[in-house]
């Protein structure tokens, strides 16, 4: 018994081993080929992460000084364009509409949820037990996940849509 | 016996194809894969169904959306193409048939006068919340643009459909669902909608099928290249009297995203491949293309996408391309061509169906 739970434990720890020797040649050696296709293993990674949004970020930060510059010079034509205004309240008017909308599927999703966990779950295993109890924590997490995209996915939406309006009412259209 | 996985399916044979007569069709990212495959080879169509897709090269509506050229075309296909917040930020049909014109006169696709003649289905549902309806309006107002005859151009857009092709299946979504596998039930089969505008009066639907479905190796058509974004098989409806050396046409029917046989959904960023999504064979077995294709000697083909989500292409939930991810240079992506490699693909794969 004792020997059986030493090779159990031997196991474990040489199982673990192997998979820390795996992710080192992976983020050390590149050569390897270790690394999921596709992608390029370096230490530097975390640096990577943090250039993506820094990237992401300016690009949005570059439409949004476009966008300003674009505005301030609608703003200052001769002729002001009164149907841009008319175009833009509609647009601020959409997004309304549409923050409503998420509002009220998250407040619905978010009340379903509630209610599962007020019911004691059924289970004759303490694994599906467990389980059940963490599925509650996952489907939170999809949940404020998906909010939180759904918001930003807004917010993109409308800067190109401001972006694309104004470059089209001051320089017309253009591929 | 232990499953091959070396297998390859046979290579798809010849028939005798009137290659003067064929036709595509696609919902979704097949729908503008329709548009684009009509444009690039309009000499070989003679109509096209697209349910639920936008004009030609929309998604170069605004290159300034970004810096790099790649994320400017995904934002414009997000945010301009698929769901505007208002339609005056939607596609310019006016523009975008400016842009058909030039891509013709380049010789990149073939002349847009070829279209003049030629049947036109669009439809979009009133409750699609995944391509806006006004989007779907600018792609009637396109063909209308470049000289297809507004009484060959069926619009429908009344129809409280969600974002699917609609069949009579009991076993489909409720109608106005936006959900996949973007088959819904609304009591009638929206292919044969589809072919009978296109081809005029047909016989109507086989209740049993003569024929049978061909898997065939689409690798081939090409060249077994990564970024083609097509799957390792397609498959084609082939009636008996076509396959005993009858005559007939091509109707090309192209699913739209999540729909490819071997789709696998990403959960948390990860292929779920313990839980294969249980209707890849859906869209080539029960959207009603092939009951009317056995009783009017059609060949059905359905060319098949498959996803990839890494560093060299971002096409998780694989879509046909209509915003340039198979681009072997972003800046100057060829999606929409005659040589773009999955518009060059499917028309090999036609070619072969009549015999070249």
């Amino acid at each position: 018994m004792f020997e059986s739970f030493m090779k159990l434990a031997d196991d474990s720890v040489r199982q673990m081993q192997e998979a820390q020797d795996r992710w080192v040649a992976s983020v050390t050696a590149g050569k390897s080929g270790s690394a999921p296709a596709g992608q390029v293993a370096s230490p530097l990674i975390p640096l990577q992460h943090f250039g993506a949004y820094h990237q992401v970020l300016g690009t949005i930060a570059a439409r949004q000084i476009q966008l300003s510059q674009g505005l301030l010079a609608a703003a200052f034509r001769p002729e002001p364009d009164v149907s841009l205004v008319v175009e833009l309240v509609q647009m601020q008017h959409a997004v309304l509409q549409r923050l409503a909308q998420q509002q009220t599927q998250f407040i619905t999703d978010l009340g379903g949820l509630l209610a599962g966990i007020t019911s004691v779950p059924q289970s004759n295993t303490l694994s599906k037990l467990l389980d059940q109890e963490f599925d509650f924590f996952g489907q939170l997490h999809a949940l404020m996940s998906d909010q939180t995209t759904s918001l930003v996915e807004l917010m993109e939406s409308l800067q190109m849509g401001c972006g694309y309006l104004v470059t089209r009412k001051l320089a017309g259209t253009g591929v | 016996m232990l499953a091959d996985q070396g297998y390859k399916a046979p290579p798809l044979p010849r028939f005798r194809a009137d290659l003067s007569q064929s036709s595509v069709s696609g919902l979704s990212s097949g729908a503008f894969m329709t548009v684009q495959l009509h444009l690039a080879y309009s000499g070989s169509f003679v109509g096209a169904g697209i349910i639920a897709g936008g004009p030609f090269r929309c998604a170069e509506s605004f290159r300034a959306a970004a810096a790099i050229a790649e994320d400017a075309w995904e934002l414009n296909a997000l945010y301009v193409c698929m769901n505007p917040l208002i339609p005056q930020v939607g596609p310019d049909p006016v523009h975008l048939a400016a842009v058909a014109r030039e891509t013709a006169r380049q010789g990149l696709i073939d002349p847009v006068e070829n279209l003049v003649d030629d049947r036109v289905y669009v439809f979009t549902g009133s409750e699609d919340s995944v391509v806006n309806s006004s989007v779907v309006e600018t792609t009637k107002r396109f063909y209308e643009l470049l000289g297809v005859a507004p009484d060959a151009i069926r619009f429908e857009n009344t129809i409280p459909a969600g974002h699917s092709i609609i069949t009579d299946n009991p076993e489909d979504n409720p109608l106005p669902a936006n959900r996949p596998p973007y088959l819904n039930n609304g009591g009638f089969m929206q292919s044969q909608h589809i072919l009978e505008h296109i081809y005029g009066p047909l016989k109507p639907p086989s209740r049993r099928l003569s024929g049978r479905i061909i898997r065939f190796d689409q690798t081939e058509f090409f060249d077994g290249e990564p970024r083609a974004c097509m799957s390792d098989f397609a498959y084609a409806y082939v009636p008996k009297a076509v396959e005993e050396g009858g005559p007939c046409r091509v109707h090309i029917a192209l699913h739209g995203c999540k729909q490819g046989y071997n789709y696998v959904n990403f959960v948390n960023g990860r292929p779920d491949l313990d839980n294969a999504v249980p209707y890849g064979n859906r869209y080539f077995t029960t959207t009603g293309y092939n009951e009317m294709a056995d009783a009017n000697d059609l060949v059905i083909l359905y060319p098949q996408a498959q996803g990839a989500d890494n560093s060299k292409t971002q096409n998780p939930d694989g879509c046909w391309d209509w915003w340039g991810y198979t681009a072997e240079d972003p800046a100057h992506p060829d999606y929409y061509s005659r040589n773009a490699i999955q518009i060059r693909a499917i028309h090999r794969m036609l070619k072969r169906l009549g015999g070249e």
